[in-house]
């Protein structure tokens, strides 16, 4: 069975990010599995590791948990114009050793949504140049949710269905690389 | 060939339930977005000199509730600069009612303290009785505007090219028009 995870660059409790990655996980098929990563907030400020020192668990738990999954959904915020500090943090953590890293190869689409009118577009565009250079093969699209807030129905779908037909082409191209790699 | 001073005849104001006035701009290239005032004066006269619009719209009552967003247009010195410039205001130097029901208008906007020639076209619909024996008249009009002349400076370059937010904007006004005792 395909796994797919989700990583959501939101720590938020209630998090449109996390929310999306919801939605999206329903236009999966039914052979795909699907587990978003809640350890985000666990991993410590990156520090080049040395020999002999213990990697910090919670990175170990993330680069295990995209070492075992097919592929990688990522549903980012912007701060700032970019991306959050936190969730960068995690990728360069993720991104060592390089270049044998976890994410080395493997498919990976970035999503994202914001309360602003863009979508999140600046981040989605930096998480993809993040991830094209720490070398994973990186879904050529972008998603951008704005005014998140009314941006999700009740029935589990974007509002705009047109959006979530974007969405679910985004999804299909991610697993459609997963079964290639 | 216009009807202006027998279309309007007497003192009107825009009802504050069934009139709206709105702007769209263009945003990420292919969206559209709008918001509208809720709060606004119009007042018409006709007489045997024409007809004479005057009117103002508060920024304060525009319909964006996300309070970031909000933040940004409403007070952004880019966007509406709202504490310093709490309305938009217009008035008409010549209105002209055509017997067909088209109708055009010009007139001075004022935005930000920057007052512009501007011109709307659209349609209006002879005075009727209402139910409770008031007297009701109906006009639509539409410009589209460049904000740049009004000092509303916001862009950004999208990723994959292109502006965030159009620079052209159309302005949309529905008002009903109720005859004044």
């Amino acid at each position: 069975m395909l796994k797919i995870l989700g990583i959501s660059g939101s720590l938020r409790a209630g998090s449109h990010n996390r929310r999306l990655l919801e939605v999206a996980a329903t236009e999966l098929p039914a052979e795909v599995s699907f587990e978003i990563y809640n350890g985000l907030g666990d991993i410590p400020p990156y520090l080049e590791e040395e020999e002999g020192d213990p990697t910090p668990e919670s990175v170990t738990a993330l680069r295990d948990a995209v070492h075992a999954a097919d592929a990688v959904l990522l549903a980012t915020p912007e701060y700032n114009g970019s991306i959050p500090g936190q969730l960068k943090n995690a990728l360069d953590w993720a991104s060592r050793p390089f270049p044998d890293n976890s994410l080395r190869n493997k498919p990976v689409a970035v999503i994202g949504a914001s309360t602003g009118l863009f979508g999140a577009v600046w981040a989605q565009a930096e998480l993809r140049k993040v991830l094209t250079t720490i070398g994973a093969t990186v879904v050529d699209a972008e998603l951008p949710v704005g005014q998140a807030h009314d941006a999700f129905g009740d029935d589990n779908r974007l509002a705009d269905p047109d959006l979530h037909k974007a969405l679910a082409d985004i999804v299909k191209q991610l697993v459609e690389a997963a079964k290639a790699a | 060939m216009t009807a202006s001073t027998q279309a309007l005849a007497g003192t009107f104001v825009a009802d504050q339930v069934h009139s709206s006035f709105q702007f769209t701009v263009r945003h990420m290239g292919v969206g559209k977005f709008s918001a509208k005032f809720d709060d606004f004066d119009v007042t018409v006269v006709g007489d045997e000199q024409g007809v004479r619009v005057e009117g103002a719209v508060r920024v304060e009552s525009i319909s964006i509730k996300q309070p970031d967003f909000r933040g940004h247009v409403v007070s952004g010195a880019d966007f509406f600069d709202g504490s310093n410039y709490p309305e938009l205001s217009f008035r008409s130097t010549k209105v002209a009612l055509n017997d067909d029901g088209t109708a055009q208008i010009d007139g001075e906007l004022t935005i930000k303290g920057i007052t512009k020639p501007f011109s709307a076209t659209g349609t209006y619909l002879p005075v009727t009785e209402d139910p409770w024996g008031g007297l009701r008249s109906g006009v639509d009009f539409e410009a589209t505007v460049d904000r740049r002349d009004w000092n509303f400076g916001w862009q950004a370059p999208l990723p994959k090219g292109g502006d965030a937010l159009g620079w052209q904007v159309t302005l949309t006004a529905h008002a009903e028009l109720v005859k004044q005792a």
